[in-house]
């Protein structure tokens, strides 16, 4: 359903044939202090532990799980708005870390975001327009009246109606928000679009708009996109690859319709069958887990699922499974599913 | 809209527990007198789950708020409630006291945290308003032990011994494990999904005939609003409780509840049983929300959102709500307010072209 798929672009970005995003066991630890205040023991909170993953140019890879998975730190680690612990994040060829203000500023250009809240990702007292235009501004490009014309263009292309372009963004709705936000991502033409719950705190018949623009503009501008959402149906929607993960590490990633209609994973099993179908006695089975997800700060020996994990073995408290192919390609971190148990 | 005390919509033989009728609510604010609910009429029926449904601003909230008295002074409700036949809006202060809580429960959506992604008008209004008449969070600095015990001492005027064992009880009851442990714990040590199971067990203190439940699984994890929901289900079936599910969350409606309303802009547009409800939407409304879902299932080639956005409650236009939204819309929906009629099917809708047979997409 999306320009990865139709196979030209998958492999064949500039860098040649190199994916877009490349993500090297990737590791980012929070030191804390444990309880007992300052005088409390240091303790590492590992946000996200190892996460290795491309994204090929063109495509939209989705990263889901729950709460405190680490899916958002992920985003700000590709982002480099936080800093690794280790790993690395390669994108274009380069890697990210260790460049210079100058040349990170240039590639900072490429990689735009957009996150859950349109309000406070705006500027309440700039008039949308001027909020749009800033970029371009910054990065000096066009003359004033080409830019001028191209944020009007692209205001249009967003649904956005003449009428709201001088207006500031509490005069705006939820969804216009968005637009204006999804607008100043784009407007520099970046290659990769990162999307960290864009539509969450939207109702539902505004979230629809927004995705189905997300759909068509990735389609024209060819955008290489990651997608980081709590909402499944809306990933399954939308993404060509997703990867689902657990107290910050990938249990499993796969292509969309794979992961959906044939889990591999005891969690993505669990996960998918809790979310509910808006059809009325569609009998699915559904597998409860038992309490929490136990905290990042201490997690579990060996596989962190195991103690919520229906098929725990033995095994699995000894060695942390690796994510690794099974024969039908899709990347499984889970002993069980390898046979290894 | 059908007269108060008109004939039940539904289920006609069956005594409703909970029959509202043409429940308008204006609330004062600097601007002037703004209406929020427009004639609202709905009928909980003993031992089923309502699903009440539609986004922000709809009237959901403001609509069971109406029925515990829980706006505060700025607003005024008219219309008729009646709970099992007794009329709560002529109840002075301490009838209603003994109606909430022991009649009828109300739990909210985050237990914890003043943090409401899904907020309404009549929420913000309303909020601090309802701290004093019920507890809608969960009180960071008293225990858990403390706080369902009070929730009993309240209800049934149990002291010691014997609320300390009815205080564990509940929380047993709610799926809480190792109650007895608990009762030390203060809120932030237990999790979101934990918390909700607690004021959900406060809810149950004095065993209330209706729980109203406002968005209770909207700020919890899926994993984790599959646990709450099956406990809603059980509870109905163990207990033979009524159950609002006010949600904003059509597949939450479609696999919990028996009956749905569906509210846009402070009226119910549609009303039904939930399976017919969902196989032949007739509202264009309706309609609308079902073609904007994606789905977990199976992939949706493309999605059909609603055009426009939701006018504000200061801006309605002068006929139906929906129509400058609507795809179907004919001249008479510019100038009249359809009125919400309940067909020879059970089936409520408040449309001049409504729409029959299943959907095209």
């Amino acid at each position: 359903m999306s320009a990865a798929s139709t196979g030209e672009h998958q492999f064949g970005g500039p860098a040649n044939g190199r994916p877009l995003l490349e993500v090297d066991d990737l590791k980012r630890y929070f030191q804390l202090r444990g309880k007992g205040g300052l005088f409390g023991k240091k303790v590492l909170l590992k946000a996200v532990d190892g996460i290795t993953f491309t994204v090929a140019k063109g495509e939209t890879l989705g990263i889901v799980g729950e709460s405190g998975c680490g899916k958002t730190t992920a985003a700000r680690l590709v982002l480099n708005m936080v800093a690794p612990t280790s790993g690395s994040v390669v994108f274009n060829g380069r890697e990210i870390s260790g460049l210079s203000p100058s040349d990170w500023r240039a590639l900072r250009r490429e990689m735009q975001y957009v996150f859950q809240d349109p309000l406070g990702a705006l500027d309440p007292r700039m008039k949308i327009v001027d909020q749009v235009i800033e970029p371009l501004v910054i990065h000096k490009i066009g003359t004033p009246s080409e830019r001028q014309d191209k944020v009007a263009a692209l205001l249009h292309s967003v649904g956005l109606k003449d009428y709201t372009f001088g207006r500031y963004p509490h005069e705006l709705s939820g969804g216009q928000r968005q637009r204006v936000v999804l607008a100043r991502a784009l407007i520099l033409e970046p290659q990769l679009l990162i999307c960290d719950e864009p539509v969450s705190a939207l109702d539902v018949s505004i979230q629809a708009q927004v995705i189905n623009l997300l759909d068509e503009l990735r389609g024209r501008l060819n955008l290489t996109m990651l997608f980081i959402s709590h909402d499944l149906s809306i990933v399954r929607h939308i993404c060509d690859r997703v990867a689902v993960m657990y107290l910050g590490k990938i249990v499993e990633l796969a292509d969309g319709d794979a992961l959906f209609d044939s889990p591999a994973h005891p969690y993505t099993r669990a996960l998918l069958s809790a979310i509910p179908v808006p059809e009325p006695g569609l009998k699915r089975e559904r597998i409860f887990l038992t309490g929490d997800p136990p905290s990042p700060i201490d997690p579990p020996s060996g596989c962190r699922f195991r103690t919520r994990c229906p098929l725990a073995v033995p095994v699995c408290a000894e060695r942390t499974p690796e994510l690794k192919a099974l024969k039908n390609g899709q990347l499984v971190a889970c002993h069980v599913a390898h046979g290894e148990a | 809209m059908s007269e108060p005390g008109g004939k039940p919509l539904l289920k006609s033989h069956r005594e409703p527990l909970l029959h509202i009728g043409g429940l308008t609510v204006d609330f004062d604010t600097p601007a002037g007198w703004i209406r929020g609910l427009h004639g609202v009429d709905l009928e909980v029926y003993p031992g089923e789950i309502l699903g009440l449904v539609g986004e922000s601003g709809s009237g959901k909230s403001v609509t069971c708020m109406a029925v515990m008295r829980l706006l505060g002074p700025r607003a005024r409700i008219q219309g008729d409630v009646l709970y099992r036949k007794q009329p709560l809006l002529g109840l002075d202060a301490k009838g209603m006291t003994q109606i909430r809580g022991s009649e009828i429960a109300m739990i909210f959506q985050d237990p914890t945290s003043s943090l409401n992604p899904v907020h309404t008008i009549g929420r913000q209004v309303t909020e601090s308003v309802v701290l004093n008449a019920a507890q809608t969070t969960l009180n960071p600095s008293q225990t858990i032990g403390e706080q369902v015990g009070d929730a009993v001492e309240q209800q049934r005027g149990l002291t010691g011994e014997a609320a300390r064992d009815e205080t564990v009880r509940l929380l047993d009851r709610v799926g809480i494990p190792e109650p007895k442990e608990r009762l030390r714990d203060y809120p932030h040590q237990l999790s979101g999904g934990m918390n909700q199971r607690v004021m959900i067990s406060m809810a149950l203190a004095g065993h209330p005939r209706l729980l109203i439940a406002d968005e209770p699984t909207t700020a919890l994890d899926v994993t984790i609003q599959a646990q709450i929901l099956e406990l809603i289900c059980r509870l109905r079936e163990d207990m033979g409780m009524s159950i609002i599910l006010i949600t904003h969350d059509l597949a939450v409606v479609a696999e919990t509840c028996d009956r749905v309303a569906v509210m846009y802009c402070g009226r119910i547009v549609e009303q039904g049983n939930v399976e017919e409800m969902f196989a032949e939407p007739r509202h264009p409304y309706t309609r609308g929300l079902l073609e904007s879902l994606p789905r977990i299932d199976r992939q949706v080639a493309k999605l059909y959102p609603i055009e426009g956005t939701v006018p504000a409650p200061h801006e309605l236009p002068l006929g139906c709500a929906f129509e400058p939204r609507c795809p179907y819309a004919l001249k008479e929906c510019k100038l009249n307010q359809p009125a919400l009629e309940t067909g020879d099917d059970e089936r409520a809708i408040a449309c001049f072209n409504p729409q029959f047979g299943g959907m095209e997409h």
